[in-house]
């Protein structure tokens, strides 16, 4: 069983557009205690791809967990969090929305979606380091993941 | 003067009238006496006995004077040796007025006409009497009446029913620039200005032509040529058999009120605009704010965020002089937050504003004063309060506004603990709050920009914060259309007033919430 025995690493799947945001992302989940696989995406076109295995990612591991941003380009973050919710075989995958908004509307609509949980980046880095810490903790460690 | 006279002349001229003229003159509805040259009343008719309240035949032969007036009797006799001398028919008396005494010592107005007879072949005087009492008290009021139109301050103008200018008035006169003797004759059309639809002549024609009042305003136009706005009432009069025989038009300039009512019109419309664009701006600065502030957290988070790394990876590996820039940088980045923080809070009281609820004060002073607990419990504070009043208001930021007072009055405090008190007194539409401490105070000079945003009165080492806590406030209880100030001397304490408002029902305040 994944998670609570860590027998081996965590694949987290960063759906993220801004490298600066990504390299605190990185920076975080190193300190991070969990032993985990960080894969990072640039676009809502190539996570699907990623998640699909199609177009250069054939052989793209299955992640335990989806950190997603909303604004994206090409595919904006609602559209894959819509695409991967009605997917049979993808929509075990929590997903956590991590983004800058805090637009009531875009809470609502997140969750409409079905996404797991919503968050909003901090501004300071070391609260950063927290919420990075706090969702692994639950995703990763206190809740149960399904086999896969 | 007095006794009757019978001579012989007299009865020769007394039997002649009995037997010939009597009855005519009996049978006239008109009094009639017949007088002689030398005053004597040679027959009196049925109709003058009676009128002067005397039995029949009881005034024959007596003087005239008898029916003059006591002041008139001297000159009475000249009078009638004067109409001898040239008996022709006339009226008496001329422009003067005359009176005729009744028998019961009363006097009557009367006008008498005369005229030459002859009886006996001697010239006597038909002398006729019009009771014309009732008439001069017409005559009176009517004049009355003249003069009062004559000197009305209206315009006044009679016509006949087909619109025939009759009469005018002065006032008609000095308001439409035409003398009375052009006006009469012609119509009201002279005035028309042709900025009227022709509707609204039928209107008034139709109007007054069924026998209603019109009542209204016309553009008119003077003899200058120059225009003015009339306000006019048109009566119709009507004759003895119902028919309107008349139509009476008051008039008055109101070109003066109309104008000033304009402009008061036009001021109100320009004020209303104005504020909707006042508030519109206000409502785009704080959607800019908004966005703004917003948009400041992604790079902040970036310098922030990589500064915090460089600090925490490398700081072993830098130089003293490195690692003093970037506490710098750190400190900078930090207060930014801050700044950018309490801009969006600031923002928020708007765009985030929930309607206005049933809220207890209570409940929200409980609220703030467990988000301050540890704070409360570190600086050794004691707050006490009344019993705090329910009211309509957004609870999350009557929170926020409690909060940031205590929390002020918490920081800012001296070297006692810290002692505060929460009052509240109803005043008309709200309640009157009061969040007093014992602290280092605020001096006057200060006491009214502490509330616009960025104004720190301390140097950031003695006392945190971005000043944006009061400006916060200071928009919370605009939001609640009240009002904020504060009362207090340097090291004296200081309390903090605030005043918290239902709306007005209609067309009450015009700030937006």
């Amino acid at each position: 069983m994944k998670g609570a025995s860590h027998s081996r690493p965590i694949d987290i799947l960063l759906v993220e557009d801004s490298p600066g945001d990504v390299r605190l992302a990185e920076e975080a989940l190193r300190e991070a205690r969990i032993h985990n696989q960080l894969h990072v995406v640039n676009d809502g076109e190539k996570a699907l791809d990623f998640l699909y295995r199609t177009n250069g990612f054939p052989d793209a591991a299955r992640p335990d967990l989806i950190l997603l941003d909303l604004n994206l380009p090409r595919k904006d973050g609602r559209e894959v969090l819509q695409a991967v919710k009605s997917n049979q075989r993808l929509r075990r995958i929590p997903i956590v929305v991590l983004t800058t908004s805090d637009a009531e509307q875009d809470v609502l609509q997140s969750y409409d979606l079905h996404a797991n949980c919503f968050i909003t980046k901090p501004v300071d880095f070391d609260r950063f380091v927290d919420v990075i810490r706090h969702i692994e903790e639950f995703w990763l460690q206190t809740v149960r993941l399904p086999e896969e | 003067m007095d006794g009757l006279d019978l001579s012989a002349p007299i009865r020769a001229m007394r039997s002649e009238i009995v037997e010939r003229h009597a009855a005519l003159l009996d049978a006239l509805s008109d009094a009639v006496f017949v007088v002689s040259a030398r005053g004597t009343i040679l027959y009196a008719n049925v109709e003058a006995s009676a009128l002067l309240g005397y039995a029949r035949g009881e005034l024959d032969g007596q003087p005239v004077e008898r029916l003059v007036p006591d002041p008139m009797r001297p000159a009475h006799r000249q009078r009638i040796q004067a109409y001898f001398r040239n008996p022709v028919r006339r009226p008496m008396g001329g422009a003067a007025r005359l009176f005729a005494c009744k028998a019961d010592g009363t006097q009557l107005r009367v006008e008498i006409s005369l005229s030459p007879f002859r009886v006996a072949s001697t010239t006597v005087c038909l002398a006729l009497l019009r009771d014309v009492t009732q008439e001069t008290g017409f005559l009176e009021l009517l004049r009355l009446r003249s003069a009062a139109l004559e000197a009305a301050a209206n315009g006044i103008c009679i016509t006949s029913p087909d619109g025939v200018i009759l009469w005018v008035n002065p006032a008609f006169s000095q308001l439409t620039g035409f003398p009375e003797e052009e006006a009469v004759g012609s119509t009201p059309r002279i005035l028309k200005s042709g900025r009227q639809s022709p509707d609204a002549y039928r209107a008034l024609w139709d109007t007054i032509c069924s026998g209603r009042v019109w009542h209204g305003e016309l553009i008119n136009r003077r003899r200058d040529g120059s225009e003015y706005i009339e306000e006019q009432t048109v009566t119709p009069v009507r004759d003895g058999n119902g028919a309107i025989s008349h139509f009476i038009a008051v008039k008055t300039d109101v070109t003066a009120r109309r104008r000033a009512d304009d402009e008061v019109r036009r001021s109100a419309e320009t004020l209303q605009q104005r504020t909707k664009e006042l508030a519109r701006s206000n409502e785009d600065l704080a959607q800019f704010a908004y966005a703004a502030s917003h948009d400041l957290q992604e790079p902040l988070r970036m310098v922030s965020g990589f500064l915090q790394l460089l600090n925490k990876r490398y700081r072993s590996e830098l130089n003293d002089e490195a690692r003093e820039f970037i506490d710098f940088a750190l400190d900078g980045a930090g207060r930014m937050k801050q700044l950018i923080d309490g801009l969006l809070d600031l923002s928020r009281v708007r765009t985030r504003g929930k309607e206005l609820t049933e809220v207890d004060l209570s409940d929200v002073l409980d609220t703030a004063l467990k988000l301050l607990g540890g704070a409360i419990r570190e600086s050794n504070a004691q707050i006490t309060y009344d019993a705090l009043p329910r009211l309509r208001g957004d609870p999350a930021q009557l929170v926020q506004l409690f909060q940031n007072l205590l929390g002020n009055a918490l920081k800012f405090r001296g070297d006692l603990p810290p002692r505060i008190t929460v009052a509240a007194e109803p005043i008309s539409g709200g309640w009157h709050v009061c969040v007093s401490d014992n602290g280092i105070g605020i001096d006057a000079a200060h006491q009214e920009r502490i509330f616009e945003i960025f104004q720190r009165l301390h140097d950031r080492q003695r006392y945190a914060g971005a000043g944006m806590g009061l400006a916060l406030c200071k928009r919370i209880v605009e939001r609640h259309h009240g009002r904020i100030w504060v009362e207090s001397e340097p090291g004296q304490g200081a309390s903090f007033h605030f005043t918290l408002r239902a709306p007005l029902e209609q067309g009450g305040h015009a700030a937006s919430p």
